[in-house]
């Protein structure tokens, strides 16, 4: 397999930003929001009854002019949310460089 | 000559330390005993340890089959960061030498002085752990943020490179230089408490 980009599988992106800390050249771009997850039960803490939340992820920018294509960010994440994938970045201009979600996570 | 097999032989490390006044004979004496391949020339900074830089050199026996290798190793102290240069011993070092000058500010007697990376007016030599990414202390860095819009931590993040400001930056003009060891020291990165703010 060649290096060629990263996927980012979203499904599994907690939105931890851990590779955007380990990202050398500061590539990566994430926003996230907390959302209240209804089906998880309450916790109980000594202040009562706390609602469990989880990040959901708005976006996600690996910015392919700067990308130095290390793999540090697919070696360190812990969920394995990203991949690397054949197809290389084809782009006319700098801002089409920056690929969010639906261009890094294809359906 | 060819071995009956074609499987090269493990590779046999030899480790020597030496002093920086010793550098040179220990190179020598190497030479002699059959190590005349010079592979590769390494400096590392032991700011944080030791007021140090170490400085390895790896040679190859002259027989491939042997499988030998040797690194010698060598600390040279910050204050008076210079050795012997091995320019006559190995010519091809001369590329690595310069190398080492321009990015830890070794100088090597006896050696090519001219730098080969950096220009020559750039005025630091940035695999010194105390040399700051000025760029990187005015650029945001995405990984400050914390997952989801939680409110920043007490103890915030910080990249590694860039010091802390009492530190370096935004500091007392009057203040003495800040001393080597505290930039970088104040440069690793991850989590650091939050200076209270006057």
């Amino acid at each position: 397999m060649s290096h060629g980009r990263i996927d980012l599988i979203e499904s599994r992106c907690t939105s931890c930003m851990i590779c955007a800390r380990e990202c050398p050249v500061w590539c990566i771009h994430i926003e996230s929001h907390t959302e209240v997850n209804a089906d998880a039960p309450t916790q109980q803490t000594g202040r009562g009854p706390r609602s469990r939340t989880r990040n959901v992820l708005d976006s996600f920018i690996i910015d392919w002019s700067i990308c130095m294509y290390c793999g540090i960010c697919v070696e360190e994440c812990p969920f394995d949310a990203l991949e690397w994938a054949d197809a290389a970045v084809p782009s006319a201009d700098l801002a089409g460089l920056r690929h969010d979600i639906d261009q890094l996570a294809p359906t | 000559m060819t071995p009956e097999t074609s499987e090269a032989p493990p590779t046999k490390w030899r480790h020597a330390v030496t002093t920086a006044n010793k550098w040179r004979h220990a190179v020598t004496t190497a030479t002699e005993a059959g190590f005349t391949h010079f592979d590769w020339l390494d400096c590392s900074d032991q700011i944080g340890r030791t007021e140090e830089f170490c400085l390895t050199l790896c040679l190859r026996h002259g027989d491939p089959y042997r499988g030998e290798e040797t690194l010698i190793e060598t600390s040279i102290p910050r204050d008076e960061a210079s050795v012997d240069s091995l320019s006559d011993v190995f010519p091809g070092i001369t590329w690595s030498e310069r190398e080492i000058a321009d990015l830890f500010g070794i100088s090597f007697t006896g050696g090519d002085p001219r730098p080969l990376l950096l220009p020559p007016d750039f005025g630091a030599h940035p695999l010194r752990k105390e040399s700051v990414a000025a760029a990187r202390v005015a650029a945001s860095w995405p990984g400050a943020k914390e997952p989801g819009d939680a409110a920043p931590s007490r103890r915030r993040m910080v990249p590694p490179g860039v010091p802390d400001p009492e530190v370096w930056g935004a500091r007392d003009a009057d203040a003495p230089e800040p001393d080597p060891a505290d930039v970088a020291g104040s440069a690793e990165g991850g989590r650091v408490r939050r200076r209270r703010t006057r």
